[in-house]
């Protein structure tokens, strides 16, 4: 399955080989070109039957995780992380580099523990990860300042209709684009994939200045925190109900003329959708929409329970649908309101 | 089969505190290919092997549960609510992944709330346990076909090869102790000896030490060895608590241990060039031996331990090596005990 390929290859920051080779392999056939830009965003075209409307679709290729910092006399590691909780890195197994090389991150033993310590949560620069080497020089031979460190997980389907994986965000969106670049579309499509994401938007920076779209379609896998025990009012999302269509977030209002026509098309298709209920989030339609001469942009994603962890859970009917509603736009929608 | 690949096989069975059938099967398929198996009443697995007659009853004893938790509460929404069973901190709980073992295999992760929904101020506090639920994907109305409260879960978590042969996995804590018995009975297949040897695979030490009370009571034995892990060293953890890993087993001396036995272990790793470290337990000894001590009048009792990084956690991490020669310690005793009731009369476990 596409899914399970692209979210057991690891795409941190600025090393987001893996995902790009899997991309590239799987659009070669049906492109007429795949081009991979100075930063490294992967930037597929498929000529449509007409050449206007032209619509982009963009997800992001990179994975939240861990950096190796330093490298201790014992021959543990030291790490960075941005964008994840720090409780749940305790007990976490995880994979360091292109190599992969496996390690762990352990704590002190329970039975060990002061009362008044298991009331504090471990901050980063008390843990370390632990990968069996016993001194610094060894450690060096294998892991280097600067490498990437993925979480280790691997894709199980469960539940009723379930999924959990590392990095369903965003790769549910390099997923969708594939699968719907695939298909027989009657107008030009655009496929950006973009590097850099979550750190701060930077692939989409890039790409935003070059593309010559008349609409932006960003992919995502969204936060999602129906769970037990939070209110109705907090949750933002609701897993099966359909694909999640952006309102508005930290660096996008997004485009209503174009909210409305792929409203329009859930609602005569009856494709279920939701509306994502926060302001909270950033994505890459803040380069898109204000960037280069700006792009309008809709924002639609898969709702995602703990994102930026190990075992991310998605709705495989919400993806199935966000797939849909894309293409229903796609082939039905877009002209309607484009041009 | 060598001992990465038992270890493996156990920890792939669920064997949480009193419900350790599971691995109590495969250790019956295991040790019965070396000497007689049988179980008790409490669940304890014992495996046999006849000396002589001219040597001591000798009790080698290493628990077969792990950590676990149990389902308390199916929620409205299709979430589980859990209680610990055994010693697990709260905080090694967020993200892992689980098996409920209720009709059939339920799979479940624990869940957080999203990092963009918490505030700095929350992310500086634990999430307390009656918090967290586990994530089945499946709606009220089906888990409840499969799943009801007081079915067991345990942690999903393969064992993993890390760097110079050190493995980590969730039930380390004892499936090691275990495959020291088993490194035994392989060295001491061929071995005439003198001693009568019982390999006890115990059930819910965890809990209270309480299948190595009742197995200790039926068997009766004149020696009696509880075969354990102890505190591995890392960052931040002193020479008095913790003990390297690599550096062979660990022997225990303290009040609960008879010196004599302490002693012999230690020229037994000494005659036989086994690396060994002393551990010092002031009081009892968190093991099994605390209860073999007291019990059918009192039984000569020793601890021998194996080093393990973060006990009680899914990344529990040793070194194959080390159980190895826990395993050779133990064989190599019994072979020191060839003729020994001959040569001495007053032999410290005849008193």
């Amino acid at each position: 399955m596409l899914l399970e390929k692209l979210t057991s290859a690891c795409g941190l920051p600025g090393f987001e080989d893996e995902v790009r080779d899997i991309i590239k392999a799987e659009l070669e056939r049906h492109a007429d070109s795949i081009k991979v830009d100075r930063i490294g965003n992967v930037i597929v075209f498929k000529k449509g039957k007409k050449d206007s409307p032209h619509i982009a679709l963009s997800a992001h290729m990179d994975e939240v995780g861990l950096c190796i910092n330093g490298i201790e006399r014992d021959g543990t590691l030291k790490f960075a992380s941005w964008g994840v909780d720090s409780r749940i890195l305790p007990s976490m197994h995880v994979l360091i580099g292109k190599d992969k090389i496996k390690g762990v991150i352990g704590n002190k033993p329970i039975h060990l523990q002061k009362e008044a310590e298991q009331k504090q949560v471990y901050g980063i620069d008390a843990m370390y990860i632990d990968i069996g080497c016993d001194s610094k020089e060894e450690a060096e031979k294998l892991v280097h300042k600067g490498d990437f460190v993925a979480f280790s997980s691997q894709f199980v389907a469960f539940g009723t209709n379930k999924v959990k994986a590392k990095a369903l965000d965003d790769r549910v969106g390099c997923a969708a684009i594939i699968e719907i670049m695939k298909m027989d579309l009657p107008i030009s499509v655009t496929g950006i994939f973009c590097v850099q994401e979550e750190i701060g938007l930077k692939g989409s920076a890039i790409a935003a200045q070059s593309l010559d779209a008349d609409l932006v379609i960003n992919i995502e896998g969204t936060i999602c925190a129906d769970m037990e025990g939070i209110e109705e009012s907090k949750r933002v999302t609701t897993q099966g109900a359909g694909p999640c269509l952006s309102l508005m977030d930290m660096t996008s209002i997004y485009s209503k003329r174009y909210l409305e026509a792929i409203v329009k098309v859930a609602e005569d298709d009856k494709i279920p959708y939701q509306y994502r209920r926060t302001g909270m989030g950033a994505t890459d339609a803040g380069r898109y929409h204000a960037g280069g001469a700006g792009t309008p942009c809709i924002g639609i994603a898969v709702p995602c329970r703990y994102i930026h962890s190990p075992v991310s859970v998605m709705h495989k009917n919400d993806y199935e649908n966000l797939v849909k509603l894309i293409e229903a736009f796609i082939k039905k929608g877009a002209e309607r309101v484009i041009g | 089969m060598d001992t990465k690949e038992l270890l493996t096989r156990m920890n792939d069975v669920p064997h949480v505190s009193g419900y350790e059938d599971e691995l109590a099967q495969v250790l019956t398929d295991v040790f019965s290919q070396y000497t007689e198996v049988s179980k008790d009443k409490f669940g304890n697995l014992i495996a046999r092997k006849k000396g002589t007659g001219k040597g001591p009853k000798v009790m080698f004893m290493a628990h077969m549960d792990e950590i676990g938790m149990m389902v308390s509460v199916l929620c409205d929404e299709g979430f589980v609510k859990f209680s610990r069973m055994g010693g697990i901190d709260a905080r090694n709980m967020l993200a892992q992944e689980v098996i409920i073992h209720g009709r059939e295999k339920v799979y479940g992760v624990i869940g957080i709330k999203p990092p963009h929904l918490t505030s700095p101020k929350e992310q500086q506090k634990p999430v307390e346990l009656h918090d967290m639920v586990i994530d089945t994907g499946y709606s009220k109305a089906e888990l409840e076909k499969l799943v009801k409260p007081g079915d067991i879960i345990t942690f999903k978590q393969e064992l993993v090869s890390l760097k110079n042969d050190k493995v980590a996995c969730k039930a380390l804590d004892n499936i090691a102790g275990i495959a020291a018995l088993y490194c035994a009975v392989k060295n001491l297949e061929h071995y005439n000896h003198d001693a009568d040897i019982y390999f006890v695979a115990s059930a819910q030490e965890e809990v209270g030490c309480r299948g190595g009370k009742t197995a200790t009571y039926a068997i009766k034995p004149d020696i009696g060895i509880a075969v354990d892990v102890v505190f591995g060293r890392t960052a931040g953890l002193g020479e008095h608590e913790s003990y390297e890993l690599g550096k062979g087993p660990v022997i225990t001396i303290g009040p609960t241990v008879t010196r004599a036995l302490f002693e012999d272990l230690k020229n037994t790793a000494v005659k036989n060039n086994t690396p060994y470290q002393v551990e010092v337990a002031p009081s009892g000894t968190g093991t099994d031996a605390d209860a073999i001590l007291i019990t059918q009048g009192g039984v000569c009792t020793g601890v021998v331990n194996i080093p393990l990084k973060y006990m009680h956690s899914t990344v529990e991490t040793l070194m194959i090596k080390d159980v190895e020669m826990t395993g050779k310690l133990l064989s190599d005793y019994i072979i020191s005990l060839q003729d020994r009731e001959k040569e001495d009369e007053k032999c410290f476990w005849k008193n």
